[in-house]
Protein backbone atom coordinates (compact mmCIF):
# COMPACT_ATOMS: atom_id res chain seq x y z
CA UNK A 1 0.00 0.00 0.00
CA UNK A 2 1.09 3.46 -0.53
CA UNK A 3 -1.79 5.45 0.64
CA UNK A 4 -1.28 6.64 4.79
CA UNK A 5 -3.30 5.05 7.24
CA UNK A 6 -6.36 7.49 6.83
CA UNK A 7 -6.71 7.09 2.87
CA UNK A 8 -9.30 4.75 1.63
CA UNK A 9 -9.07 2.67 -1.26
CA UNK A 10 -12.04 2.23 -3.64
CA UNK A 11 -13.30 -0.78 -4.75
CA UNK A 12 -11.21 -2.23 -8.04
CA UNK A 13 -8.16 0.09 -7.16
CA UNK A 14 -6.73 -2.87 -5.69
CA UNK A 15 -4.24 -3.83 -8.30
CA UNK A 16 -2.83 -0.85 -8.86
CA UNK A 17 -1.84 -0.23 -5.45
CA UNK A 18 -0.39 -3.83 -4.77
CA UNK A 19 3.42 -4.66 -4.59
CA UNK A 20 4.51 -4.04 -8.08
CA UNK A 21 1.12 -2.79 -9.34
CA UNK A 22 -1.05 -4.08 -12.20
CA UNK A 23 2.15 -5.42 -13.72
CA UNK A 24 3.43 -4.46 -17.01
CA UNK A 25 1.10 -2.94 -19.72
CA UNK A 26 1.14 -5.34 -22.70
CA UNK A 27 3.28 -3.04 -24.99
CA UNK A 28 2.93 -3.57 -29.03
CA UNK A 29 6.52 -3.32 -30.57
CA UNK A 30 5.62 -0.61 -33.49
CA UNK A 31 8.47 0.53 -35.85
CA UNK A 32 8.72 3.32 -34.63
CA UNK A 33 7.98 4.62 -30.72
CA UNK A 34 4.66 6.03 -29.71
CA UNK A 35 6.07 9.13 -27.43
CA UNK A 36 3.73 12.09 -25.53
CA UNK A 37 4.50 14.35 -28.69
CA UNK A 38 3.22 12.12 -31.40
CA UNK A 39 0.27 11.14 -29.23
CA UNK A 40 -0.91 14.29 -27.75
CA UNK A 41 0.50 17.22 -29.95
CA UNK A 42 0.10 20.07 -28.27
CA UNK A 43 -1.90 18.67 -25.73
CA UNK A 44 -4.53 21.32 -25.85
CA UNK A 45 -7.75 19.24 -26.95
CA UNK A 46 -8.34 21.93 -28.96
CA UNK A 47 -11.86 21.27 -30.66
CA UNK A 48 -12.71 18.38 -28.77
CA UNK A 49 -15.87 17.59 -27.78
CA UNK A 50 -16.26 16.04 -24.23
CA UNK A 51 -19.25 15.59 -22.72
CA UNK A 52 -19.80 15.26 -18.81
CA UNK A 53 -22.66 13.12 -17.92
CA UNK A 54 -23.81 14.47 -14.14
CA UNK A 55 -24.82 16.43 -11.86
CA UNK A 56 -24.56 19.43 -14.45
CA UNK A 57 -21.63 21.65 -14.93
CA UNK A 58 -20.78 25.58 -13.04
CA UNK A 59 -19.66 27.48 -15.82
CA UNK A 60 -18.77 30.46 -13.28
CA UNK A 61 -16.15 28.02 -11.97
CA UNK A 62 -13.01 30.08 -12.82
CA UNK A 63 -11.55 26.41 -13.17
CA UNK A 64 -13.86 25.50 -15.84
CA UNK A 65 -14.32 28.02 -18.73
CA UNK A 66 -16.82 28.43 -21.43
CA UNK A 67 -19.46 25.38 -21.24
CA UNK A 68 -20.31 24.89 -25.15
CA UNK A 69 -23.34 23.21 -24.83
CA UNK A 70 -26.13 21.66 -22.57
CA UNK A 71 -28.70 19.42 -21.97
CA UNK A 72 -30.39 18.47 -19.25
CA UNK A 73 -32.74 14.95 -19.07
CA UNK A 74 -35.83 15.69 -16.80
CA UNK A 75 -39.10 13.38 -16.10
CA UNK A 76 -41.68 13.65 -18.07
CA UNK A 77 -44.65 11.61 -18.03
CA UNK A 78 -46.46 12.44 -20.75
CA UNK A 79 -43.58 10.72 -23.11
CA UNK A 80 -42.78 7.10 -23.61
CA UNK A 81 -39.92 7.06 -22.24
CA UNK A 82 -40.71 9.03 -18.94
CA UNK A 83 -38.22 11.58 -20.00
CA UNK A 84 -37.63 14.70 -21.74
CA UNK A 85 -34.34 16.65 -23.22
CA UNK A 86 -33.94 20.25 -22.06
CA UNK A 87 -31.43 22.33 -24.49
CA UNK A 88 -30.18 25.66 -22.56
CA UNK A 89 -28.21 26.37 -19.40
CA UNK A 90 -28.46 24.75 -16.25
CA UNK A 91 -26.87 24.99 -13.01
CA UNK A 92 -24.44 21.86 -11.32
CA UNK A 93 -27.17 21.07 -8.45
CA UNK A 94 -24.66 19.52 -6.42
CA UNK A 95 -20.45 20.32 -7.75
CA UNK A 96 -19.55 16.58 -9.21
CA UNK A 97 -19.93 17.41 -12.55
CA UNK A 98 -18.08 20.97 -12.11
CA UNK A 99 -15.48 18.70 -10.46
CA UNK A 100 -15.28 16.56 -13.78
CA UNK A 101 -15.32 19.03 -16.54
CA UNK A 102 -12.51 21.22 -14.31
CA UNK A 103 -10.07 18.25 -14.30
CA UNK A 104 -10.67 17.59 -18.35
CA UNK A 105 -10.41 21.15 -18.68
CA UNK A 106 -7.03 21.30 -16.85
CA UNK A 107 -5.56 18.34 -19.10
CA UNK A 108 -6.58 19.82 -22.66
CA UNK A 109 -7.73 23.35 -21.91
CA UNK A 110 -9.40 24.10 -25.18
CA UNK A 111 -11.91 21.06 -25.64
CA UNK A 112 -15.28 22.08 -26.03
CA UNK A 113 -17.00 20.84 -23.11
CA UNK A 114 -20.73 19.67 -23.02
CA UNK A 115 -22.77 19.09 -19.65
CA UNK A 116 -25.43 16.66 -20.07
CA UNK A 117 -26.90 16.35 -16.60
CA UNK A 118 -28.59 13.22 -15.60
CA UNK A 119 -29.81 14.05 -11.74
CA UNK A 120 -32.73 16.42 -12.41
CA UNK A 121 -35.65 17.03 -10.03
CA UNK A 122 -38.17 13.93 -9.24
CA UNK A 123 -35.74 11.36 -11.87
CA UNK A 124 -36.82 7.96 -10.58
CA UNK A 125 -34.43 5.07 -11.55
CA UNK A 126 -30.98 7.00 -12.20
CA UNK A 127 -30.00 4.48 -14.34
CA UNK A 128 -32.28 4.89 -16.89
CA UNK A 129 -31.41 8.96 -17.37
CA UNK A 130 -27.77 7.81 -17.34
CA UNK A 131 -28.46 5.69 -20.51
CA UNK A 132 -30.48 8.34 -22.13
CA UNK A 133 -27.60 11.03 -21.47
CA UNK A 134 -25.20 8.58 -23.18
CA UNK A 135 -27.08 7.93 -26.13
CA UNK A 136 -27.83 11.58 -26.52
CA UNK A 137 -23.77 12.03 -26.53
CA UNK A 138 -23.58 9.28 -29.31
CA UNK A 139 -26.41 11.07 -31.31
CA UNK A 140 -24.82 14.71 -30.88
CA UNK A 141 -21.36 14.62 -32.46
CA UNK A 142 -19.38 13.95 -29.07
CA UNK A 143 -15.86 12.28 -29.25
CA UNK A 144 -15.72 11.70 -25.50
CA UNK A 145 -18.22 10.78 -22.89
CA UNK A 146 -16.98 11.18 -19.08
CA UNK A 147 -19.39 8.67 -16.90
CA UNK A 148 -18.57 9.19 -13.49
CA UNK A 149 -21.14 7.04 -12.66
CA UNK A 150 -22.12 3.05 -13.25
CA UNK A 151 -24.92 1.02 -11.63
CA UNK A 152 -25.30 -2.65 -10.08
CA UNK A 153 -28.64 -3.27 -11.77
CA UNK A 154 -28.42 -6.61 -13.59
CA UNK A 155 -31.44 -5.48 -15.68
CA UNK A 156 -29.21 -2.57 -16.91
CA UNK A 157 -26.59 -4.86 -18.44
CA UNK A 158 -28.28 -5.54 -21.93
CA UNK A 159 -29.22 -1.72 -22.41
CA UNK A 160 -25.73 -0.38 -21.39
CA UNK A 161 -23.73 -3.57 -23.82
CA UNK A 162 -25.84 -1.81 -26.35
CA UNK A 163 -24.90 1.47 -25.84
CA UNK A 164 -21.42 0.32 -25.32
CA UNK A 165 -21.53 -1.61 -28.47
CA UNK A 166 -22.84 1.65 -30.58
CA UNK A 167 -20.56 4.23 -29.27
CA UNK A 168 -17.72 1.84 -30.44
CA UNK A 169 -19.16 2.14 -33.87
CA UNK A 170 -19.84 5.53 -33.83
CA UNK A 171 -16.07 6.00 -33.03
CA UNK A 172 -17.08 7.74 -30.06
CA UNK A 173 -14.94 7.01 -26.38
CA UNK A 174 -16.53 6.28 -23.05
CA UNK A 175 -15.00 6.82 -19.88
CA UNK A 176 -16.24 4.88 -16.82
CA UNK A 177 -15.86 5.10 -13.55
CA UNK A 178 -15.86 1.83 -11.58
CA UNK A 179 -17.80 1.82 -8.68
CA UNK A 180 -16.53 2.51 -4.94
CA UNK A 181 -18.09 -0.40 -4.16
CA UNK A 182 -17.16 -4.58 -4.68
CA UNK A 183 -20.26 -4.97 -6.59
CA UNK A 184 -21.44 -5.13 -10.64
CA UNK A 185 -20.79 -1.46 -12.10
CA UNK A 186 -22.39 -1.40 -15.16
CA UNK A 187 -21.12 -0.14 -17.88
CA UNK A 188 -17.85 0.27 -16.21
CA UNK A 189 -17.10 -3.32 -16.34
CA UNK A 190 -17.35 -3.74 -20.08
CA UNK A 191 -14.39 -4.12 -21.64
CA UNK A 192 -15.62 -1.72 -24.80
CA UNK A 193 -15.07 1.61 -22.40
CA UNK A 194 -12.27 2.92 -20.82
CA UNK A 195 -12.69 1.67 -17.20
CA UNK A 196 -11.14 3.77 -14.34
CA UNK A 197 -10.34 3.19 -10.94
CA UNK A 198 -7.96 5.16 -8.68
CA UNK A 199 -3.85 4.61 -8.89
CA UNK A 200 -1.33 6.23 -6.02
CA UNK A 201 -0.59 9.49 -6.16
CA UNK A 202 -2.38 12.98 -7.50
CA UNK A 203 -0.13 13.30 -10.32
CA UNK A 204 -2.72 13.58 -13.48
CA UNK A 205 0.10 13.40 -15.85
CA UNK A 206 0.50 9.80 -15.05
CA UNK A 207 -2.24 7.28 -16.19
CA UNK A 208 -1.50 3.33 -15.41
CA UNK A 209 -2.80 0.54 -17.77
CA UNK A 210 -4.25 -2.62 -15.84
CA UNK A 211 -4.47 -5.63 -18.95
CA UNK A 212 -6.40 -7.47 -16.53
CA UNK A 213 -9.41 -5.92 -16.02
CA UNK A 214 -11.76 -5.30 -15.29
CA UNK A 215 -10.21 -1.87 -13.60
CA UNK A 216 -8.48 -1.23 -17.33
CA UNK A 217 -7.13 2.35 -16.24
CA UNK A 218 -6.00 3.76 -13.52
CA UNK A 219 -5.37 7.71 -12.36
CA UNK A 220 -4.97 10.01 -9.49
CA UNK A 221 -8.15 9.91 -7.16
CA UNK A 222 -7.26 9.78 -3.49
CA UNK A 223 -7.02 12.76 -1.58
CA UNK A 224 -6.90 14.56 -4.54
CA UNK A 225 -8.31 18.54 -4.73
CA UNK A 226 -11.25 19.26 -7.14
CA UNK A 227 -13.29 22.38 -8.33
CA UNK A 228 -17.15 22.80 -6.23
CA UNK A 229 -19.99 24.39 -5.72
CA UNK A 230 -19.08 28.39 -5.54
CA UNK A 231 -16.01 28.57 -6.97
CA UNK A 232 -13.99 26.60 -4.44
CA UNK A 233 -12.55 23.32 -4.37
CA UNK A 234 -12.41 20.25 -1.83
CA UNK A 235 -10.41 17.17 -1.10
CA UNK A 236 -12.15 14.10 -1.85
CA UNK A 237 -11.87 10.69 -3.16
CA UNK A 238 -13.23 8.16 -5.30
CA UNK A 239 -12.79 6.82 -8.79
CA UNK A 240 -15.19 9.32 -10.30
CA UNK A 241 -12.36 11.94 -10.31
CA UNK A 242 -10.14 9.23 -11.67
CA UNK A 243 -12.08 8.78 -15.13
CA UNK A 244 -11.38 12.49 -15.84
CA UNK A 245 -8.25 12.20 -15.63
CA UNK A 246 -8.33 9.31 -18.45
CA UNK A 247 -10.69 11.53 -20.27
CA UNK A 248 -8.28 14.35 -20.45
CA UNK A 249 -5.43 12.42 -21.56
CA UNK A 250 -8.10 11.11 -24.50
CA UNK A 251 -8.85 14.69 -25.48
CA UNK A 252 -5.37 15.33 -26.35
CA UNK A 253 -4.75 12.46 -28.14
CA UNK A 254 -8.13 12.57 -30.12
CA UNK A 255 -7.06 16.38 -31.59
CA UNK A 256 -4.06 14.85 -32.99
CA UNK A 257 -5.34 11.89 -34.03
CA UNK A 258 -9.12 13.21 -35.18
CA UNK A 259 -11.41 10.19 -35.30
CA UNK A 260 -9.44 7.70 -33.40
CA UNK A 261 -11.02 5.00 -32.04
CA UNK A 262 -11.58 3.38 -28.74
CA UNK A 263 -9.54 0.27 -29.92
CA UNK A 264 -6.49 2.35 -31.38
CA UNK A 265 -6.84 4.70 -28.44
CA UNK A 266 -6.29 1.97 -25.90
CA UNK A 267 -3.40 1.42 -27.73
CA UNK A 268 -1.81 4.52 -27.85
CA UNK A 269 -2.37 5.15 -24.66
CA UNK A 270 -1.08 1.82 -23.19
CA UNK A 271 1.98 3.23 -24.66
CA UNK A 272 2.20 5.89 -22.70
CA UNK A 273 1.03 4.34 -19.15
CA UNK A 274 3.30 4.97 -16.31
CA UNK A 275 3.64 1.39 -15.96
CA UNK A 276 4.65 0.64 -19.47
CA UNK A 277 8.20 -1.40 -19.35
CA UNK A 278 11.42 0.69 -21.18
CA UNK A 279 14.18 -0.24 -22.83
CA UNK B 1 -78.75 -2.93 23.51
CA UNK B 2 -78.19 -2.78 20.15
CA UNK B 3 -76.51 -5.45 18.07
CA UNK B 4 -74.74 -3.87 15.75
CA UNK B 5 -71.89 -5.56 13.40
CA UNK B 6 -70.33 -7.75 16.32
CA UNK B 7 -70.46 -10.98 14.44
CA UNK B 8 -68.13 -9.90 11.99
CA UNK B 9 -66.02 -7.06 14.10
CA UNK B 10 -65.49 -10.13 17.06
CA UNK B 11 -63.23 -12.58 14.39
CA UNK B 12 -61.67 -9.67 12.66
CA UNK B 13 -60.26 -8.49 15.95
CA UNK B 14 -58.71 -11.95 16.38
CA UNK B 15 -57.34 -12.57 13.09
CA UNK B 16 -55.77 -8.49 13.29
CA UNK B 17 -54.48 -10.10 16.67
CA UNK B 18 -53.01 -12.88 14.95
CA UNK B 19 -51.19 -11.05 11.93
CA UNK B 20 -50.09 -8.78 14.59
CA UNK B 21 -48.21 -11.79 16.62
CA UNK B 22 -46.99 -13.14 13.37
CA UNK B 23 -45.39 -9.84 11.97
CA UNK B 24 -44.05 -8.63 16.04
CA UNK B 25 -40.65 -9.30 15.64
CA UNK B 26 -40.46 -6.67 12.61
CA UNK B 27 -43.22 -4.39 13.16
CA UNK B 28 -42.13 -2.74 16.39
CA UNK B 29 -40.61 -0.07 14.91
CA UNK B 30 -38.60 0.58 18.26
CA UNK B 31 -36.30 -2.97 17.69
CA UNK B 32 -35.38 -1.30 14.03
CA UNK B 33 -34.39 2.14 15.25
CA UNK B 34 -32.14 0.19 17.79
CA UNK B 35 -30.93 -1.74 15.10
CA UNK B 36 -30.03 0.95 12.77
CA UNK B 37 -28.73 2.38 16.02
CA UNK B 38 -26.43 -0.42 16.72
CA UNK B 39 -25.15 -0.17 13.12
CA UNK B 40 -24.74 3.22 13.43
CA UNK B 41 -22.28 2.52 16.75
CA UNK B 42 -20.63 -0.39 15.06
CA UNK B 43 -19.43 1.94 11.94
CA UNK B 44 -18.60 4.54 14.43
CA UNK B 45 -16.14 2.33 16.43
CA UNK B 46 -14.55 0.58 13.17
CA UNK B 47 -13.92 4.19 11.49
CA UNK B 48 -13.05 6.00 14.79
CA UNK B 49 -15.62 8.86 13.27
CA UNK B 50 -16.94 11.55 15.40
CA UNK B 51 -21.00 10.72 14.35
CA UNK B 52 -22.39 8.05 12.21
CA UNK B 53 -26.28 8.55 10.65
CA UNK B 54 -28.73 6.19 9.09
CA UNK B 55 -31.26 8.08 7.12
CA UNK B 56 -34.06 6.30 4.92
CA UNK B 57 -34.84 7.64 1.02
CA UNK B 58 -38.64 8.48 1.06
CA UNK B 59 -39.64 10.45 -1.81
CA UNK B 60 -37.24 13.32 -3.03
CA UNK B 61 -36.59 13.36 1.39
CA UNK B 62 -33.77 11.63 3.15
CA UNK B 63 -35.31 11.18 6.77
CA UNK B 64 -32.82 10.76 9.34
CA UNK B 65 -33.50 7.77 11.37
CA UNK B 66 -30.48 6.67 13.47
CA UNK B 67 -27.99 7.94 14.70
CA UNK B 68 -24.13 7.84 17.18
CA UNK B 69 -22.25 10.19 18.10
CA UNK B 70 -21.90 13.90 18.10
CA UNK B 71 -25.19 15.65 17.41
CA UNK B 72 -26.61 12.34 16.93
CA UNK B 73 -29.77 13.61 19.40
CA UNK B 74 -30.26 16.34 17.06
CA UNK B 75 -30.01 14.63 13.49
CA UNK B 76 -32.68 11.96 14.18
CA UNK B 77 -36.40 12.57 12.87
CA UNK B 78 -34.73 15.50 10.51
CA UNK B 79 -36.19 15.48 6.81
CA UNK B 80 -33.98 17.10 4.29
CA UNK B 81 -34.48 17.44 0.53
CA UNK B 82 -32.38 15.48 -2.09
CA UNK B 83 -32.26 18.02 -4.41
CA UNK B 84 -29.14 19.15 -2.78
CA UNK B 85 -25.91 18.42 -0.51
CA UNK B 86 -23.79 15.21 -0.75
CA UNK B 87 -26.09 12.80 0.79
CA UNK B 88 -28.69 13.92 -1.24
CA UNK B 89 -26.08 13.47 -4.42
CA UNK B 90 -25.68 9.91 -2.80
CA UNK B 91 -29.50 9.25 -2.40
CA UNK B 92 -29.77 10.72 -5.97
CA UNK B 93 -27.02 8.53 -7.70
CA UNK B 94 -26.41 5.67 -5.65
CA UNK B 95 -22.80 6.48 -5.71
CA UNK B 96 -20.93 6.82 -2.63
CA UNK B 97 -18.61 9.84 -2.09
CA UNK B 98 -16.00 11.16 0.23
CA UNK B 99 -15.09 14.52 1.07
CA UNK B 100 -12.91 16.02 3.16
CA UNK B 101 -12.48 19.54 3.93
CA UNK B 102 -16.60 19.57 3.67
CA UNK B 103 -16.85 23.08 5.01
CA UNK B 104 -15.66 24.45 1.27
CA UNK B 105 -19.48 23.05 0.06
CA UNK B 106 -21.90 25.79 1.29
CA UNK B 107 -24.58 23.62 0.19
CA UNK B 108 -23.73 21.12 2.85
CA UNK B 109 -22.51 24.16 5.29
CA UNK B 110 -25.66 25.73 5.35
CA UNK B 111 -28.25 22.26 5.28
CA UNK B 112 -27.36 20.20 7.51
CA UNK B 113 -24.32 21.41 9.68
CA UNK B 114 -26.07 24.36 10.98
CA UNK B 115 -29.48 22.50 11.96
CA UNK B 116 -27.06 19.91 13.65
CA UNK B 117 -25.13 22.20 15.63
CA UNK B 118 -22.07 20.55 14.24
CA UNK B 119 -19.59 21.71 11.42
CA UNK B 120 -17.60 18.23 10.23
CA UNK B 121 -14.46 18.75 8.10
CA UNK B 122 -14.70 15.28 6.46
CA UNK B 123 -18.00 13.36 5.46
CA UNK B 124 -18.10 9.87 3.51
CA UNK B 125 -21.37 8.82 2.35
CA UNK B 126 -22.63 5.43 1.01
CA UNK B 127 -25.79 4.38 -0.66
CA UNK B 128 -27.94 1.39 0.87
CA UNK B 129 -29.45 -0.16 -1.92
CA UNK B 130 -31.80 -3.11 -2.48
CA UNK B 131 -31.31 -6.11 -4.98
CA UNK B 132 -32.01 -4.07 -8.24
CA UNK B 133 -30.12 -1.65 -6.75
CA UNK B 134 -32.63 0.95 -5.96
CA UNK B 135 -31.42 3.14 -3.26
CA UNK B 136 -33.15 3.05 -0.04
CA UNK B 137 -31.22 5.26 1.66
CA UNK B 138 -27.56 6.53 2.75
CA UNK B 139 -25.10 6.29 5.74
CA UNK B 140 -23.13 9.33 6.63
CA UNK B 141 -19.81 8.85 8.06
CA UNK B 142 -19.03 11.97 9.62
CA UNK B 143 -15.47 12.90 10.89
CA UNK B 144 -13.36 9.71 10.33
CA UNK B 145 -10.06 8.88 12.18
CA UNK B 146 -7.87 5.80 11.82
CA UNK B 147 -10.35 2.75 12.78
CA UNK B 148 -9.75 -0.74 12.67
CA UNK B 149 -10.74 -0.73 8.49
CA UNK B 150 -10.63 0.74 5.28
CA UNK B 151 -14.08 3.09 6.41
CA UNK B 152 -15.37 3.00 3.10
CA UNK B 153 -15.51 -0.90 2.96
CA UNK B 154 -16.90 -0.69 6.69
CA UNK B 155 -19.63 1.46 5.64
CA UNK B 156 -20.56 -0.76 2.82
CA UNK B 157 -20.77 -3.62 4.70
CA UNK B 158 -22.76 -1.83 6.75
CA UNK B 159 -24.94 -0.06 3.69
CA UNK B 160 -25.95 -4.34 3.34
CA UNK B 161 -26.97 -5.32 6.76
CA UNK B 162 -28.75 -1.95 6.69
CA UNK B 163 -30.73 -2.61 3.17
CA UNK B 164 -33.09 -5.20 4.90
CA UNK B 165 -33.84 -3.40 7.73
CA UNK B 166 -34.68 -0.06 5.62
CA UNK B 167 -36.63 -2.44 3.48
CA UNK B 168 -38.91 -3.64 5.92
CA UNK B 169 -39.61 -0.24 7.49
CA UNK B 170 -40.69 1.09 4.00
CA UNK B 171 -42.89 -2.03 3.68
CA UNK B 172 -44.26 -1.63 7.39
CA UNK B 173 -45.00 1.65 6.94
CA UNK B 174 -47.45 0.83 3.84
CA UNK B 175 -48.56 -1.89 5.62
CA UNK B 176 -50.26 -0.33 8.56
CA UNK B 177 -52.58 1.92 7.22
CA UNK B 178 -53.59 -0.75 4.46
CA UNK B 179 -54.78 -3.28 7.26
CA UNK B 180 -57.01 -0.40 9.03
CA UNK B 181 -58.70 0.43 5.40
CA UNK B 182 -59.16 -3.53 5.41
CA UNK B 183 -60.95 -3.56 8.76
CA UNK B 184 -62.99 -0.78 8.00
CA UNK B 185 -64.04 -2.38 4.84
CA UNK B 186 -64.59 -5.76 6.15
CA UNK B 187 -66.42 -4.42 9.54
CA UNK B 188 -68.56 -2.32 6.75
CA UNK B 189 -69.46 -5.00 4.29
CA UNK B 190 -70.01 -7.11 7.20
CA UNK B 191 -67.35 -9.54 6.06
CA UNK B 192 -66.02 -11.88 8.59
CA UNK B 193 -62.90 -12.98 6.75
CA UNK B 194 -60.23 -10.37 6.79
CA UNK B 195 -58.07 -12.09 4.31
CA UNK B 196 -61.04 -11.51 1.81
CA UNK B 197 -60.63 -7.91 2.69
CA UNK B 198 -57.61 -7.95 1.92
CA UNK B 199 -57.54 -9.25 -1.07
CA UNK B 200 -60.56 -7.21 -2.45
CA UNK B 201 -58.34 -4.18 -1.39
CA UNK B 202 -55.70 -5.50 -3.52
CA UNK B 203 -57.33 -5.37 -6.65
CA UNK B 204 -57.73 -1.36 -5.93
CA UNK B 205 -54.27 -0.10 -4.40
CA UNK B 206 -50.99 0.62 -6.31
CA UNK B 207 -49.17 -2.57 -7.22
CA UNK B 208 -46.42 -1.64 -4.68
CA UNK B 209 -49.15 -1.96 -2.02
CA UNK B 210 -51.20 -4.17 -3.60
CA UNK B 211 -48.34 -7.02 -2.65
CA UNK B 212 -47.68 -5.72 0.47
CA UNK B 213 -51.84 -6.69 1.23
CA UNK B 214 -51.46 -9.58 -0.91
CA UNK B 215 -48.50 -10.64 1.74
CA UNK B 216 -50.60 -9.50 4.73
CA UNK B 217 -53.30 -12.24 3.59
CA UNK B 218 -50.92 -15.14 2.86
CA UNK B 219 -49.48 -14.49 6.38
CA UNK B 220 -52.64 -14.60 7.77
CA UNK B 221 -53.58 -17.75 6.12
CA UNK B 222 -50.17 -19.56 7.31
CA UNK B 223 -51.20 -18.04 10.79
CA UNK B 224 -54.18 -20.65 11.19
CA UNK B 225 -51.52 -23.85 10.15
CA UNK B 226 -49.92 -26.30 12.48
CA UNK B 227 -46.46 -25.01 13.64
CA UNK B 228 -44.65 -27.42 11.51
CA UNK B 229 -46.67 -26.39 8.24
CA UNK B 230 -45.46 -22.79 9.94
CA UNK B 231 -41.67 -23.83 9.82
CA UNK B 232 -41.37 -25.80 6.37
CA UNK B 233 -42.91 -22.52 4.88
CA UNK B 234 -40.75 -20.29 6.43
CA UNK B 235 -37.59 -22.29 5.04
CA UNK B 236 -39.19 -22.09 1.73
CA UNK B 237 -39.30 -18.49 1.57
CA UNK B 238 -35.62 -18.44 3.28
CA UNK B 239 -34.80 -20.61 0.07
CA UNK B 240 -36.27 -18.70 -1.85
CA UNK B 241 -35.05 -15.40 -1.34
CA UNK B 242 -31.58 -17.02 -1.67
CA UNK B 243 -32.48 -18.31 -5.06
CA UNK B 244 -33.57 -14.81 -6.01
CA UNK B 245 -30.85 -13.49 -5.10
CA UNK B 246 -28.25 -12.59 -8.03
CA UNK B 247 -24.81 -13.59 -8.23
CA UNK B 248 -22.26 -11.07 -9.18
CA UNK B 249 -19.83 -12.09 -12.49
CA UNK B 250 -16.48 -10.76 -10.64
Amino acid sequence: MTTGPDSILPAWSEPFHATGGPGAAKVLHLPGAVDRGWAYGDGSGRGVRVAIVDSGIDADHPAVGRVAEYVAIERDDRTDSGLRLDPGPHADLYGHGTACAAIVRELAPEVELVSVRVLGENLKGSAGAFAEGVEWCIRNGIDIINLSMSTASDRWAEPFWELVDMANYHHVLLVAAMNNEPRRTIPSEFAGVFSVACAPGTDRERVWSNPRGPAEWGAAGIDVDVAWLGGGTIRTTGNSFAAPVVAGHLARIRATHPGITTWQAKTVLGQLATNTPTG
Amino acid sequence: MHNVAVPAARPLARQLAEIADSLGPVVAPIDQRRQLHDLCALVRTATGAVSVSIARLDGDELWYEAADGRGGAEVVGLRLPTSRGIAGYVARTGQSLVVDRVEADPRFARDVAERVGYVPDSLLVVPVTDQGDEVLGVISVLDRTTGAGDPLAVASAAARVAAPVLAVASAIGRLGPLLVRAIAEAVEADEPQLATALRRLASTVPETDAEMAEFAAVLAEVRLLPPAAQHTIGRILRDSITLATPRRRW
